[in-house]
């Protein structure tokens, strides 16, 4: 009796466990009698077809997920069809932490403020009905999707012209030839920095809020780099407060950042000088810090300057003195350039260069102050060289001159007196 | 003694039947023709230097690599200047030729007057063309510009090519000025090649288009007698009597012996 009313009490559980599923499934399949039809259109023309089989891909029917479980109004419904209209999915309901994020990010900011229903919500970057888990390759938010699911929006110049702080649209498109979006696009490095490595995902942050972080930012991947930047002059006045120094994207770029070696890049060696001299060259910056004026002629006009002008890229350019990340005023000791490691410095391409190799000023400009006898010389060879070739010239300009004088006179005896002689 | 004739029976050269004067000997076409190709190779590959912005410069250096390459012709045709000097100092010192030629280069206060006279003779008054030796006031002062210009070119430039050895011996801000002078001298030589040598044994009307001497180090007779008249006159003294008459009878010359014997 007991194993009877037991065995029963098993079998309505199973029934019951098999009919809610059946239940369930039966739902989904009502759904798709009419909305795997690819023709099925609404009153307004939109498409209202879903692909069964994407959705059974889909990680909402791997967590055995419904219909309804989204489109909750249609919840228990029996009058099919449905009226047109359905509420808005409402994600939240179950990815609260990050709906609380996005609220708090650009993209949410901007769609409660304003109402702006461009500003990107969360079927934007993660689709509808075919979600697949972030770390699936098939994900729209997966490292290799993302930058062509944001530049859905950002690479559009129609948006870009109409929201300001969406950045230029060509911008955001430059990312797919830098370093990063070459590494993820040729290469499949999904560890490579993509959109949201530097910017966020759900809680995207302004720029104002996004600026200070930025030398962090890189530091999470470039660690070692943001180290030396912090010890160097730049790096330890950005985080004081200094809002002049250079921080990485300055020098480096932001979306299009390049690898060093592509002529391209901003700090490739043929275009380092004039990078380090947007800030090195300017008057109000030079003014404000006291720092020497004329870096970049009189870099040019060194061997090493004229050298690289010329496709030499060999020869020492900013960075091969200065350092690059971890540059140091000279009268810091452990600078590069401190006058005790200029030697040392030199002589990582020029080996055995001793003190005197560095002894005296580098970047020499044309002027008396900075190497007179160079100076006088140059003023000396001058003047030496126009006053013996205007003598050459003016030599020159009399012989000819005579030449062609003594020629008619010749001339003229023959043809007057030639026949004098004779006679 | 006069056994050699002051080697003056080596300058007379018989070619095709006729007689010339020998200006240049082998060893002398050769060594020119280094120093004229090691020159022109180290201006063409160190002038660009001086003009890094001219887009001529930029164009010449478009290929990957040129620029290297460009160092290294123009280390190459300098250590060819550096030998063909060398050599010259050897042949000037020892060989009888360049013994003979370096004695008659030593500049005389006679240049200053034949420099006078040419240019009293430029402006017409003068009658008569100055009378030079061997080497007259130009080519003197081109020869004392090469030699003047080669050492300083060499030496600043040994001291550019190896920098750190140079400042061993003194402090870099020296390199600086040295720059600037191995800079300036190769503008000075280039200039004074362009303009005065290229006019003196080129354009100039007499010897327009060009002269041959440094092809076959011939110089007619003819040339000899008008531009050189005193080394023409020595040449007649020194050389044995027959070769002189064969000398006086091509130019057309009264031949002295019969008046002496008269």
């Amino acid at each position: 009796m007991n194993n009877f009313k037991l065995l029963t009490l098993l079998l309505f559980a199973l029934f019951i466990a098999t009919c809610s599923t059946r239940l369930g499934a039966q739902e989904n399949e009502l759904c798709f009698d009419c909305h795997n039809d690819p023709e099925l259109t609404g009153a307004t023309g939109d498409t209202l077809y879903v692909d069964s089989k994407k959705w059974t891909a889909s990680i909402h029917n791997r967590m055995e997920l419904e219909c309804v479980s989204c489109h909750m109004d249609l919840a228990g419904f029996d009058d099919w069809p449905h009226p047109e209209h359905l509420e808005k999915v409402d994600c939240s309901i179950c990815h609260d932490e990050a709906y609380e994020l996005w609220q708090q990010g650009i993209h949410g900011l901007q769609a409660q403020a304003k109402g702006d229903l461009d500003a990107a919500g969360c079927a934007a970057c993660h689709g509808s009905h075919y979600i697949m888990a972030v770390d699936e390759a098939s994900s729209l938010v997966y490292p290799t999707n993302l930058p062509h699911t944001c530049l859905n929006c950002h690479g559009d110049p129609g948006l870009a012209d109409k929201h300001e702080g969406m950045g230029r649209a060509e911008v955001a498109g430059m990312y797919l030839e830098s370093v990063h979006g070459k590494a993820l696009e040729k290469s499949g490095l999904v560890i490579s920095a993509t959109c949201s490595s530097c910017h966020g995902s759900h809680k995207i942050p302004s720029l104002e809020d996004f600026y200070p972080r930025i030398p962090e930012i890189c530091g999470s991947c470039h660690a070692g780099i943001y180290e030396d930047y912090l010890q160097g002059v730049h790096g330890s006045a950005f985080v004081e407060g200094n809002r002049d120094v250079p921080i990485c994207t300055d020098c480096h770029g932001e979306h299009n950042i390049r690898d060093s070696g592509d002529p391209e890049s901003t700090i490739n060696p043929r275009t380092v000088a004039e990078t380090c001299s947007h800030c090195h060259e300017d008057m109000a910056l030079s003014r404000k810090y006291g720092l020497p004026v004329g870096r970049l002629e009189s870099y040019r006009s060194t061997y090493h300057g004229i050298a690289l002008n010329l496709g030499d890229i060999s020869v020492a350019n900013c960075g091969s003195c200065h350092g690059y990340h971890n540059v140091r005023a000279s009268s810091d000791p452990k600078s590069s350039i401190h006058p005790a490691n200029l030697a040392s410095t030199c002589g990582k391409c020029h080996p055995n260069a001793g003190e005197n190799f560095a002894t005296g000023k580098i970047h020499v400009q044309d002027s008396p102050q900075e190497n007179i006898l160079a100076w006088l010389i140059k003023r000396a060879y001058l003047i030496f060289i126009s006053g013996l070739i205007g003598g050459f010239i003016a030599y020159i300009c009399i012989d000819l001159v005579a030449h062609r004088r003594r020629k008619r006179s010749v001339g003229k005896e023959r043809m007057n007196g030639g026949e004098g002689p004779e006679r | 003694m006069n056994g050699e004739h002051r080697g003056y029976t080596k300058r007379l050269v018989e070619h095709q039947g006729k007689l010339y004067y020998e200006r240049f000997s082998k060893a002398q076409r050769i060594q020119h023709f280094l120093l004229m190709a090691s020159f022109t190779l180290l201006i063409l590959t160190g002038l660009p230097l001086l003009f890094p912005g001219n887009w001529v410069v930029r164009s010449m250096f478009w290929i990957e690599g040129s620029f290297s390459l460009r160092g290294i012709i123009h280390r190459g045709a300098a250590v060819t200047l550096l030998l063909v000097s060398v050599y010259h100092i050897f042949f000037c010192l020892f060989s009888a030729r360049g013994n003979r030629d370096l004695r008659e280069m030593i500049l005389r206060k006679q240049d200053l007057l034949d420099m006078y006279a040419m240019i009293l003779y430029n402006i017409g008054k003068q009658e008569s063309f100055p009378s030079f030796g061997r080497f007259n006031f130009i080519e003197k002062f081109e020869y004392y510009a090469v030699v003047w210009g080669s050492a300083i070119m060499l030496l600043t430039g040994a001291a550019l090519w190896f920098p750190v050895h140079a400042t061993i011996l003194f402090p870099r801000w020296v390199l600086d000025i040295i720059r600037v002078i191995h800079g300036f001298e190769a503008i000075l030589a280039f200039l004074a090649i362009i303009i005065w040598h290229m006019y003196n044994v080129h354009l100039n009307p007499e010897v327009f288009p060009m002269s041959r001497v440094w092809l076959n180090g011939r110089m007619e007779l003819e040339f000899l007698h008008s531009h050189h008249r005193l080394e023409y006159e020595r040449m007649l003294t020194e050389l044995p009597s027959e070769q002189a008459r064969r000398v006086r009878e091509q130019l057309g010359e009264q031949q002295p012996e019969p008046e002496r014997a008269a």
